[in-house]
């Protein structure tokens, strides 16, 4: 059970402060949505 | 609005494919084309600002800058919007006349891929005309040092959302290193590929909504953007080496060059520039001292794309833009009912041209000015004043709105809208005689870039007349 913990907690300081160092995402943007349209008739 | 359907295809296509996590956002600019509403249009326009917000709502949308463009039916319209969106309204600058507190939010804070994202947002000074005194418009430099201050100590990144003028972007951008990202909302604005500025990417789409930006992050501890410091350093320091040497030539310039301004000036440009290499190599090796070496950048992708006719629809979005046109199409039909068609005076309709040019009219009918009318009645737009102008024959500029109650003759772009009111002709035809050939304008008038980027007078003059277009 000890060795179990242990063996969780070495995990967790491998990964944890690997993941929070880099992080990968996508950001979709947009602006200016309706514009002016040319003068149409 | 055609293009929020295609744009929300394609939000949903790109997660699909990247399976990344992923925010949404938009600069500003979204609800109104202009600064005043439209006489006699007023519902047809804020009709589709509350569409657009159900689009909106529905694409995943978590925040939109405060443009002027959003307060263009007034404060109270865009805080009953703001009620039904599920997204937030951001301005860290449009403050209560009171009390100088935020009228909508000043920023928000994200959480994806393990980072907390702040996100704040300004509004271009223009917009203050619109307030009528029911708030304050604050200049960005007294709202926007305490919401980075405040963010900074809480996120891994900051975005700012801006409807300022470029110029005041890239004052900022310079300013604010902790700003990562600012996203634009400069009117009539191309896409710009975002480059980094100081420490910000400034970016934008194209006006109109024609193309969505796309932005594959990969955010690293440094916080900063691919800069190699190190790099900068020996760059800036072997400039200043190079400088030394040409300011060394002269003891005493001021004395020695006293009679040559054109080099003194020369001289005295290149001493301020060795000052600011100066300044700037001690940044440099005090970021690179504190351990700010940026070995591991951050660094990104970034991909516009434009919103064309072949790309699918979200079925759910169209159905908002289709529900939108079928209700602006349901009142243009009550106003019909109210105008009287006066503009029908002078013309005649083409079932009369053809009287006498029967091989010219038949001709017409082979194009698709013949069937202008009929492709309205199939998207449910033919009380829509804004499409039916171009689709009808003889309403003039001033009288668009009779274009709503035209007779069965006058409807389709018929000879009359290229030759000019026939009705005087048709009584004496030796006597009164119509434009031959329409000049270029007349034509452009509808055939707009914006609706028709192919046009080309010469060529589709003659294919219309060969009953070809």
């Amino acid at each position: 059970m000890i060795r179990k913990f242990i063996i969780t907690l070495a995990l967790c300081a491998v990964f944890i402060p690997a993941a929070s160092q880099a992080a990968r995402f996508q950001l979709f943007y947009s602006s200016d949505v309706r514009g002016e349209t040319e003068p149409c008739g | 609005m055609g293009g929020l359907s295609k744009k929300a295809k394609q939000f949903e296509l790109t997660a699909a494919e990247s399976k990344l996590p992923h925010i949404i956002l938009d600069g500003g600019a979204l609800l109104f084309k202009g600064l005043r509403l439209t006489h006699g249009q007023e519902q047809d326009e804020m009709l589709t600002a509350q569409a657009i917000v159900k689009a909106y709502n529905l694409m995943g949308y978590q925040a939109v800058g405060i443009s002027k463009y959003d307060l263009t039916a007034g404060l109270d319209f865009l805080r009953q919007i703001s009620k039904k969106s599920k997204f937030s309204w951001l301005s860290a600058n449009l403050v209560t006349s009171e009390d100088h507190r935020p009228v909508f939010r000043s920023k928000i804070l994200l959480s994806t891929a393990n980072l907390k994202i702040g996100i704040t947002a300004l509004t271009g000074p223009a917009a203050a005309k619109l307030l009528k005194g029911q708030a304050l418009l604050l200049p960005w430099q007294d709202s926007l040092p305490a919401v980075i201050k405040d963010l900074k100590s809480k996120c891994d990144m900051i975005i700012l959302l801006s409807s300022l003028p470029p110029p005041a972007n890239k004052e900022i951008a310079r300013r604010y290193r902790d700003i990562n990202i600012l996203i634009q909302a400069a009117r009539g604005g191309t896409n710009i590929y975002p480059q980094p500025l100081a420490n910000t990417l400034i970016c934008q789409t194209t006006k109109q909504g024609k193309s969505i930006g796309i932005m594959d992050i990969n955010w690293q501890q440094s916080k900063t953007w691919g800069i190699d410091k190190a790099g900068l350093l020996r760059r800036d320091v072997n400039a200043l080496d190079r400088l030394n040497w040409r300011l060394a030539k002269y003891n005493e310039p001021e004395k020695e060059l006293k009679n040559q301004p054109l080099k003194l000036q020369i001289w005295r440009r290149l001493l301020g520039r060795k000052n600011k290499l100066q300044a700037e190599i001690s940044r440099l090796k005090a970021d690179i001292k504190a351990g700010r070496l940026n070995n591991r950048p951050s660094t990104f992708k970034n991909n516009f794309i434009a919103m064309e006719t072949s790309l699918p629809d979200d079925p759910r979005i169209s159905r908002i833009v289709g529900d939108l046109n079928k209700e602006i199409n349901r009142l243009g039909r009550l106003k019909a009912k109210r105008i009287k068609a006066a503009a029908e005076n002078n013309y005649i309709g083409w079932p009369r041209c053809g009287k006498c040019h029967e091989t010219v009219v038949k001709s017409w009918q082979r194009t698709r000015h013949a069937r202008a009318y009929e492709t309205l009645v199939k998207k449910n737009r033919q009380y829509n004043i804004n499409c039916l102008f171009c689709h009808v024959t003889g309403i003039d500029r001033q009288h668009k709105s009779t274009a709503l109650s035209v007779s069965t003759e006058l409807r389709e772009v018929g000879c009359e809208s290229c030759h000019g009111p026939g009705r005087a002709h048709a009584a004496n035809p030796q006597k009164n005689k119509l434009i031959s050939r329409p000049p270029e304008k007349t034509c452009l008038s509808c055939h707009t870039r914006a609706h028709d980027p192919d046009f080309k007078y010469e060529t589709d003059i003659k294919r219309a007349h060969q009953g070809k277009r």
